[in-house]
């Protein structure tokens, strides 16, 4: 048989065995396919995407994709009153580089790069967080 | 619910048969790999839909929880009867009311795609569960759907083809 | 045939789904927040964990209420206010803190001592008014700092400060005292697994969830670019952890002019920040307010009494890190820590 006939025998045979609601079931499956789809993009990043958020008094002022920064980048985060921070922010880690404020922990602290590490500046109530997925921490805390 | 008396020697047979088909399919499918921990291809699922067919529900939920029991026990993993009862019974139900209620307007391609779709978010329900982490189940949901587009139709069709003859076989034995 | 098929898979998946739940692993619930002058993070497991926690940070709002001397009518402002006057008759646990206190201070023979307050004002090191005082005035203070000067009446659950000027500060003490709390609330509350950062001191209840033991990083003091923030790790399963150093609140001007740092943990009998060589100190304890109590006082005593002195108590650990980068170690705590920077080794 040419091409053509035997496409359309294939054809008549799929029509012989589908029917019409079909495409109602397959439209099912596709939407769960994509609702699943988008709910791991928004909900828990890219597998291991590495978020970070930047809360002030306990409202988020920032959010960052770390993994987007190849090279080093600074934001100055303004505290009110002349007070500030400038937060580091690099491909897999965040740390707060300077600051203003008094007993200057927080430029101390160092680096954070895995889930539920955090950074406190205690005088301006700053706390920078990552939330997202990283892979698991060496320890489940750091003393300070 | 009453105690039925013993199927007649032939269903017994046949469902004997429908069985240990289903277990190979298992066994068989178990090696292909499949991107979900504890998920399987659903496969199996055409002796599921064949049973539907020739017989009713409640034959399809015997040969269900005996395949997936037995399944589990030669496997030497008792906790795989969760995934297979939870992934099976959702499917079951599913294919049920798509068949029965529905059977003039889809086709077995389409119970039987519905049914695998259904029957890896039982798996992945049941996985999460185990896990405590609903992660699970939205990472693998996308690809499981992709799959089952794709394995349901295949199961479908072979099940439309096989019901024709094996009627014509059950009938004259 | 159909009906009865149906109710027949309904019944079965209840039942299936039903001995699913069973199957529960722990959930966790996390809540951080400001307080006690501090930021403090909680994190418990199990069903009850979001119930527990609540009930914990209420507790710490009322230690906060009566223990913080920034607040205007607590028991310490109160206190403080009344130095040289008249007793003041104090919650419970206020008297109960103060009076641990006291008994630290007994033990360390004074290098621990919350009557501090009156020099630490002076420094003012951790706020903008952070500045080297004059020696005149740091002699002028010094005769306020005594805790023998602390007076305690039991029966009234009085406390009283015997010279005028005198002052307390529960700072830490009471962070430690606030920590000890939540775990037992938790305790209470039926919570196994849970982890608690109290500014900085770490305090477990349990093990991790997966039955192994948490595992509780040692702040590096002198963090470089791409160093580990941790120096150590060491193991905990019900215990305490808290480091003190000089690496956090010093005066900032002052040490990058100079590279001095006067840092915030004070000799009781200088008036001046300890200088012992010491930068870091850490204990691990049974009890977060003997943790931080220990911890202050090995600083100002140096590594070897300090450490002498943590040899002495039963239950505890500790280990000095000195300006040189060597670590001093307490017995107990050989096995138990691993080292995860070579910049610091190991004195014998």
């Amino acid at each position: 048989m040419s091409f053509k006939m035997k496409v359309n025998s294939v054809v008549k045979q799929a029509q012989a065995i589908f029917k019409p609601w079909d495409a109602l079931v397959y439209g099912m499956v596709i939407v769960i396919m994509v609702v699943g789809f988008a709910n791991v993009r928004i909900l828990m990043g890219n597998g291991r995407e590495r978020l970070a958020i930047i809360e002030m008094d306990g409202e988020i002022i920032d959010t960052i994709y770390l993994e987007q920064n190849k090279i080093a980048q600074e934001i100055r985060i303004d505290a009110g009153d002349g007070k500030y921070n400038v937060i580091l922010v690099g491909y897999d880690y965040i740390e707060i580089l300077e600051s203003n404020c008094p007993d200057q922990v927080c430029v101390g602290w160092g680096r954070i790069r895995y889930t539920g590490q955090t950074i406190v500046c205690l005088p301006f109530r700053i706390v920078v967080r990552i939330v997202g997925r990283t892979e698991q921490a060496p320890v489940d805390d750091i003393t300070w | 619910m009453t105690m039925r008396s013993k199927m007649s020697p032939k269903k017994l047979i046949v469902l004997a048969i429908i069985i240990s088909t289903a277990l190979v399919i298992h066994y068989f499918e178990s090696f292909i790999p499949v991107p979900a921990p504890g998920a399987k291809l659903g496969l199996a699922n055409i002796m599921l839909l064949i049973t539907l067919v020739l017989y009713s529900p409640y034959e399809a939920v015997l040969v269900l929880v005996v395949r997936s029991v037995l399944g589990s026990l030669m496997a030497g993993n008792p906790w795989s009867v969760i995934y297979s009862l939870s992934g099976g019974f959702l499917s079951l139900i599913v294919m049920v009311i798509l068949y029965y209620k529905f059977g003039k307007h889809i086709s077995l391609a389409g119970v039987s795609t519905l049914g695998a779709a259904f029957h890896n978010i039982g798996q992945l329900i049941a996985a999460s569960i185990v896990f405590g982490t609903f992660g699970i189940f939205y990472t693998y949901l996308p690809a499981l759907m992709l799959f089952s587009l794709f394995t349901g139709t295949f199961t479908g069709i072979a099940a439309h083809f096989s019901v024709r003859n094996l009627k014509k076989i059950i009938g004259s034995l | 045939m159909l009906k009865q098929a149906t109710r027949f898979i309904f019944v079965l998946v209840t039942v299936l789904m039903l001995a699913g739940c069973t199957a529960q692993p722990e959930k966790s619930y996390t809540k951080d927040l400001f307080a006690l002058n501090t930021f403090i993070s909680l994190r418990a497991y199990g069903a009850k964990a979001q119930q527990a926690i609540e009930i914990a940070i209420d507790r710490i709002h009322e230690i906060e209420k009566r223990m913080s001397i920034t607040i205007e009518d607590s028991d310490v402002a109160q206190i403080n206010t009344n130095s040289g006057i008249k007793p003041v008759e104090v919650h419970d646990d206020t008297f109960y803190v103060i009076k641990t206190a006291l008994y630290y201070s007994e033990l360390t023979k004074g290098k621990f001592d919350i009557t501090i307050y009156p020099i630490a004002r002076l420094w003012g090191i951790g706020t903008e008014n952070a500045r080297v005082p004059d020696i005149i005035d740091i002699q002028h203070k010094l005769p306020l700092v005594n805790y023998r000067n602390v007076l305690l009446d039991e029966k009234e659950m009085t406390v009283f400060l015997a010279n005028k000027g005198m002052g307390i500060d529960l700072g830490g003490i009471a962070k430690g005292y606030a920590a000890d709390e939540v775990v037992r609330i938790l305790n209470e509350s039926g919570i196994e697994h849970a982890i608690i950062n109290m500014g900085g001191s770490i305090t477990t209840l349990g093990s991790r969830p997966d039955g192994n033991l948490w595992r509780i990083g040692v702040r590096n003091p002198r963090v470089q670019n791409g160093d580990l923030e941790h120096m150590a790790i060491i193991e905990s399963k019900g215990t305490s952890i808290l480091s003190a150093g000089d690496y956090e609140r010093y005066i900032l001007d002052v040490y990058k002019e100079t590279g001095r740092r006067y840092h915030h943990i004070f000799d009781p009998f200088t008036g001046f920040p300890a200088k012992t060589g010491v930068t870091a100190t850490t204990v691990v304890s049974r009890s977060a307010i003997e943790a931080d109590a220990l911890s202050t006082a090995m600083f100002v005593m140096g590594v070897e009494k300090g450490l002498d002195m943590i040899e002495g108590i039963e239950g505890v650990e500790g280990l000095v890190i000195t300006d040189d980068k060597k670590v001093f170690l307490s017995k107990g705590l050989v096995e138990r820590i691993e080292f995860t920077d070579p910049s610091f080794f190991l004195a014998p």
